[in-house]
């Protein structure tokens, strides 16, 4: 006799269990803790902020814990957990003009007021394993303090520039500063979208997405010539002007990556020879996503521009929906759920459609 | 704040949460079988200019996020406080940009011309009118049938308006845009949906 | 450390404003039967693609009194149907049944129940992909106007390409029905098998796509026709077997395989409607009490 499946639920805590257990390992090798994960993986808690749309290191750090180090997992946790958190208002934009400088380059000018700052990078590593990590206890020695300290001037180096009207205005002429922002996560995406919410839904979109369409325009997919302008990363204040008192406070700091780029711009029927703009922000260390979401940002403009149209990156309604990593693995792997019931619907179909193919041969060996 | 001076502010919904999900069921009820009156699932007070079903509409669906406009014969200094401090929806001047608006039933309802009636390619943008009433009459009246009848249903208001009827049934022409009506008293309401078919 | 205590949610877990949003959302879908009402859909606690549509949809209506039903590809007991309805009894307290006449909130996945729904019933569902026109022109901007214009022909042509490819339309779930005879609607992946349960229906059919952003509605008695043709006429799945379990011969069947020389039996996927029959006294060939001749004395 046949007995149907039962006990879902059972399975499912039995499920739980079992991965709360892989998830703390072996018991004899000790937990890790918060600071240990938000002190010594920082870019994945980078990440995790970035796309999660939350600044908040110590639950980007439980998050990434709880994930057992999935960061789409963990950006996915952090998303699920903003969404419940309630809105007071929102900030003054800030300006990264004043930031407290980790870092800041450019690939324009050889050298610029404020000079280049190279920070604490990968850059010219050499990629080979370092051993010495391996081994427990030995901590690096303390990086040298710098002779000078930072100029206070640390001009915005698009804006030399933009001195000589060789490039863009960051703001289109007429376009108020203080104009109201969109804000996808309360209203939903509407196609053609303003550079507010492209910028939004890009500042929040996978890493890899963004990389890898940022790659295509460099090979020939919509090659927007682009020169890193200047990426600055370090901290910025933030600030909120409260209704009734109508005036702004400071209310904490953030880290944050931003990148300007500088693309060369034949001019078009619409806008004559100039520079123009391509950008990328995100929360904490994000220097690839950053520079990438420039390239795709610059791609995105090709209307307002007065270009064609010719590769998938400047396909606003393409990238905008599927930027999304949260969105993306949920219905990928939704796919895994069951479906026996539509699988069953096409089973008979083809069923059907062979015996009816069968029967037609059939009949025509017949009048043969 | 005039008007609350002399008078306290009446109290909104003694359970915030629960009161609103029993009156949204209430008014989903009454969109999903139009022309059936549905009790006030709560009771509460309303303020001078307001009736109860209006207020348990609006504190149940308005907000920060939704305009409010408020015909004269409704907005009273007392209305404006209450939806102010209940509701916290903008009370605006005037009806184009309203996502509410509530009137007399009794009225001249040309002015609903001038609200949303939402696009072609969005109908859903349309403003949803809150028509109050003295008293909502089962089983008399004009016969309705469309969308959420099983079979015809006669439904009617204690002020009998003269144009009213026809004003709405020249809201349907406009299918798949036009207005959405909710009708209020002190105990009951009743909606009319824009897909609802009139027969005066 | 006082910010990781367990933070408690509110009932049924969305927020108020949120619930309003929703709310609005919903009553624009009931007045405008089959269109898709965009939303501002918020990330939940399950992966998109797991019904956070449907659940924010139950979220919204969910009230302390309903009794709520939850079934995957016709079964309570699936996997995400029992994940589901734990979240509710348990951000809601709500008493969950799996008996479809006793339950005033159902929400489903796949299938729509065998057991013909009342009044005052309420069935939510859960959409993957609410545009019944995406397959067929992938931009939103495209299809919203074809909607606006009533613009309808693409569908009828791709489903008279399946007619001279294959002799019969190809489309088995997901099956496009019309509105109210305005608009062209996705019925969510439920067989076609259940279109015709969606006409007329007694109960209020709400619709919710979490990651795309939709709600939409179908009200109580309203007219749903499954598109086709006067020469190739709308017909539902059909099976020579009856359920191997309890002998019903007019339901949605699950095939079941039993070994690897193709051996394999039908049972109705609808669980709870099966055990009802059941406990009726109805048998089917894998019962253990089945009786082959009352069974043949039925048939003929």
């Amino acid at each position: 006799m046949y007995v149907a499946v039962k006990g879902g639920e059972k399975a499912i805590d039995n499920a739980h269990q079992y991965l709360a257990e892989e998830r703390r390992g072996d018991t004899a090798i000790a937990e890790l803790s918060l600071e240990q994960i938000s002190e010594q993986l920082s870019h994945a808690v980078s990440r995790v902020m970035a796309e999660g749309s939350l600044f908040d290191p110590e639950l980007a750090a439980l998050a990434i814990k709880q994930a057992r180090g999935d960061l789409i997992e963990a950006i996915f946790l952090i998303r699920a957990y903003r969404t419940t958190l309630p809105r007071f208002g929102y900030s003054n934009a800030i300006d990264t003009a004043q930031m407290a400088l980790d870092r800041r380059i450019s690939a324009t000018f050889k050298d610029l007021p404020g000079g280049q700052i190279l920070g604490p990078t990968f850059d010219y590593t050499h990629r080979l394993l370092d051993f010495t990590l391996a081994a427990e206890g030995l901590g690096p020695a303390p990086a040298k303090e710098a002779e000078d300290t930072l100029e206070k001037d640390m001009p915005r180096v698009l804006e030399l520039l933009n001195n000589e009207d060789l490039i863009e205005p960051a703001l289109p002429t007429g376009e108020m500063d203080d104009a109201p922002v969109g804000d996808l996560t309360r209203e939903p995406l509407e196609f053609p979208a303003g550079r507010d919410l492209r910028l939004q839904n890009l500042a929040r979109g996978d890493e890899g997405f963004i990389l890898s369409l940022g790659y295509s325009t460099q090979r020939g997919y919509a090659r927007n010539h682009a020169f890193v302008g200047e990426i600055r990363i370090g901290e910025v204040a933030v600030e909120f002007t409260p209704e009734e008192l109508g005036f702004s406070i400071e209310i904490g700091d953030i880290t944050v990556s931003e990148c300007e780029t500088v693309n060369q711009f034949k001019g078009s029927k619409k806008v004559p020879a100039q520079f123009t703009r391509g950008y990328g922000l995100s929360f904490g260390h994000c220097e690839r996503k950053v520079i990438a979401m420039a390239l795709v940002d610059r791609a995105l403009r090709w209307k307002e521009l007065g270009e064609d149209m010719v590769a998938p990156v400047q396909d606003e309604e393409f990238v905008l929906s599927h930027s999304d990593n949260i969105q993306a693995t949920g219905f990928v792997e939704h796919i895994k759920l069951p479906h026996y019931v539509d699988f069953q619907s096409e089973l008979e179909l083809v069923r059907r459609l062979r015996a009816n193919t069968l029967e037609e041969e059939d009949q025509m060996e017949a009048a043969e | 704040m005039t008007g609350t001076e002399t008078q306290p502010l009446a109290v909104g919904f003694n359970d915030k949460v629960m009161d609103a999900t029993a009156c949204f069921r209430a008014v989903l009820d009454a969109m999903s079988r139009p022309a059936s009156l549905q009790a006030l699932p709560v009771s509460l007070a309303a303020p001078r200019g307001l009736q109860a079903g209006t207020v348990a509409v609006l504190l149940t669906l308005a907000d920060m996020d939704t305009p409010v406009w408020l015909a004269p014969e409704c907005d009273t200094p007392e209305a404006r406080a209450h939806l102010r401090f209940h509701v916290g929806c903008p009370i605006i001047d005037g009806p184009a940009q309203a996502v509410f608006a509530v009137m007399s039933v009794d009225r001249d309802l040309s002015v609903t011309g001038e609200l949303a009636l939402g696009s072609a390619e969005y109908p859903d943008r349309s403003a949803t009118v809150i028509l109050e009433s003295e008293g909502l009459i089962d089983g008399e009246g004009p016969i309705f049938s469309g969308p959420g009848f099983k079979e015809p249903r006669r439904f009617c208001v204690e002020e009998q308006p003269a144009a009213l009827w026809s004003h709405i049934a020249a809201n349907q022409a406009l299918f798949p845009r036009g207005l959405d009506w909710i009708f209020t008293s002190p105990t009951h309401l009743a909606a009319l949906p824009r897909t609802t078919r009139i027969e005066v | 450390m006082s910010r990781f205590d367990d933070a408690a949610y509110n009932f049924a877990y969305l927020d108020e404003q949120t619930k309003r949003m929703i709310r609005r959302a919903l009553l624009k879908a009931v007045a405008i039967p089959g269109y898709q009402v965009p939303f501002a859909s918020r990330e939940m606690p399950m992966p998109y693609g797991w019904g956070t549509g449907g659940i924010q949809v139950t979220a919204a209506v969910i009230g302390p009194d309903d009794v709520l039903k939850v079934i995957d590809q016709g079964s309570d007991d699936t996997t995400n149907a029992v994940s589901i309805r734990k979240f509710f009894a348990k951000t809601t307290n709500v008493k969950t049944t799996e008996d479809t006449e006793k339950a005033s909130l159902i929400q489903i996945r796949h299938r729509v129940p065998e057991t013909p729904l009342k009044e005052g019933q309420i069935l939510v569902y859960q959409v993957p992909i609410p545009e019944p026109l995406r397959f067929l022109e992938p931009r939103e901007t495209e299809t919203r106007k074809m909607h606006a214009l009533e613009e309808y022909g693409l569908m009828h042509v791709k489903l008279y390409e399946d007619i001279s490819r294959h002799g019969d339309i190809a489309t088995t779930y997901a099956y496009p029905v019309m509105v109210g005879e305005r608009y062209v609607m996705d019925p969510s992946p439920t067989p076609k098998f259940d279109n015709p349960k969606m006409n007329q229906m007694p109960a209020l059919q709400l619709f919710g796509a979490g990651r795309e952003k939709r709600i939409y509605a179908i009200p109580p008695y309203t007219e749903v026709k499954s598109l086709d043709f006067e020469d190739y006429p709308f017909t539902i799945q059909k099976w020579e077997e009856a359920c191997a379990l309890c002998g019903e011969t007019e339901s949605f069947l699950d095939e079941v395989i039993l070994d690897d020389h193709g051996g394999r039996m039908f049972v109705c996927s609808d669980t709870h409607f099966c055990k009802t029959r059941r406990e009726q006294g109805h048998t089917g060939v894998q019962s253990p009490d089945f009786d082959r001749t009352s069974q043949e004395a039925i048939e003929q």
